[in-house]
């Protein structure tokens, strides 16, 4: 249709994050909440009397076209911005900052809020012992809030001045009661936040015919969406 | 946050977004759990059930078990096939407790087990085992003392604490209580009455 904008999420314009940074190269991300349920039967009736819940698991897998370490220097200016010099595995999706690991060692949320975990340390086995559960994030480019007729505040006079000191004073409020809080640019919006993840498996793959994969699987603790946020379920007995 | 598209991140996250989350569970709770028309899940599972020791929260408990035992030995008389009487003999109520180990967290930490010095003056622990969704007590004792503690430590496999335990006396659903006819009545059958309506 003539004007419309298209505004599905496509792999086009999906971003997926983890530990809150872009995956580079990025080919498939998908992920399955399972909800184990009991159906008892009782004598004297063919249904179930009722659907029960018993248990929730959160699964998923991450596939990532896989380039070397240090390949900036071969390719100088020829090479695309993205490509990370420390390369795209699992390995180098760690923090780069040493205060940052630092922060993250302290369990403290980096200057953005996020809780950092520590993916890099997922198929290292002398590092299991400090590997945290880290956030994956899936999310989608949408025009600009400014293009969608929703400009951000511009001081014009008082009225506005006192609505923009209480609207930064709300804001920050808003943002330190969210833990585990997306942080969008203006042109993107969070779509899935899989908190507390771990990897369990990676499998590499190179054929002749085709680039090298590596192909990721993981757990989950919970699966929020842009509709609703999995909320604990209530007090469990990991507190003493 | 301003200017961002709003979705269940911001807003769940936000002050009204956390009042209007807990005005619903609220209303849920109070007036969900009333109304006979509603379809809950209505049977016990492990992960509705809280552990308590002691009234506190009994830490990375992932399963427990109990037996409620109430003997009654038969009194068998000469000429009669049928035994006379069942005489009451002896109540006995045990169980067990599983449950992760966290190191510097453990029962003997928790004052859960007697040590070796405090074995012969060690206080009894309270047991309550109830629903969190119904708040209903499935299982309570306030005498109730570890007999045995075992763990085990595989390569490959996650940790675990099995505690045993014995116990004087419990209560559940129904607080216990004096029969209320206990004065040797006999029903309609002859037998002694046992306080409750057949």
């Amino acid at each position: 249709m003539a004007g419309r904008t298209p505004f599905f999420l496509t792999g086009g314009n999906a971003r997926i994050l983890l530990n809150n940074k872009t995956v580079a190269y990025a080919t498939n991300v998908t992920y399955k909440v399972s909800v184990k349920h009991a159906t008892p039967r009782v004598l004297g009736r063919f249904e179930v009397e009722v659907i029960q819940p018993l248990t929730y698991d959160v699964t998923g897998t991450l596939s990532v076209i896989r380039y070397g370490r240090g390949l900036q220097s071969y390719f100088s200016s020829h090479a695309p911005d993205s490509v990370d010099n420390a390369g795209n595995s699992v390995g180098s999706y760690g923090l780069s900052s040493f205060g940052g690991a630092i922060g993250s060692a302290l369990g403290l949320p980096t200057t953005d809020g996020q809780f950092d975990g520590k993916p890099d340390d997922s198929f290292n086995p002398s590092r299991f012992f400090q590997s945290k559960m880290f956030n994956i994030e899936i999310r989608q480019k949408v025009p600009s809030a400014g293009e969608l007729g929703k400009s951000g505040w511009s001081p014009q006079n008082l009225n506005q001045v006192a609505q923009g000191v209480g609207q930064a004073f709300l804001d920050t409020v808003n943002d330190v009661l969210i833990k585990d809080k997306t942080s969008p640019d203006k042109n993107e919006t969070s779509v899935v936040l899989l908190r507390d993840c771990r990897f369990e498996d990676m499998s590499f793959k190179l054929d002749k015919r085709g680039v090298a994969m590596i192909d990721l699987t993981f757990r989950a603790r919970y699966a929020d969406g842009d509709d609703v946020l999995a909320r604990k379920s209530g007090v469990g007995q990991e507190l003493s | 946050m301003s200017g961002k598209i709003k979705n269940a991140f911001t807003e769940g996250g936000t002050l009204t977004g956390a009042v209007s989350g807990l005005a619903d569970s609220l209303l849920n709770s109070a007036i969900g759990g009333l109304s006979p028309l509603n379809n809950f899940g209505r049977y016990m599972t492990g992960s509705r059930a809280i552990v308590k020791v002691n009234d506190k929260i009994f830490g990375f408990a992932f399963g427990v078990t109990y037996n409620i035992s109430t003997e009654y030995e038969e009194n068998r008389t000469i000429d009669n096939p049928v035994a006379y009487e069942l005489m009451p003999t002896r109540l006995t109520v045990s169980g067990t407790l599983s449950m992760f180990h966290v190191p510097g967290r453990g029962p003997t930490k928790e004052l859960v087990q007697a040590n070796v010095l405090s074995y012969l003056m060690h206080k009894y622990i309270t047991i309550e085992i109830s629903d969190q969704t119904t708040g209903q007590t499935i299982f309570k004792t306030n005498k109730a003392v570890v007999t045995n503690k075992s763990q085990t430590l595989q390569s490959g496999e996650i940790s675990t604490i099995q505690l045993t335990w014995k116990a004087l006396g419990w209560a559940d659903e129904m607080i216990p209580f004096e029969p209320q006819k206990a004065n040797g009545e006999k029903d309609a059958l002859g037998i002694p009455d046992s306080g409750l309506p057949f």
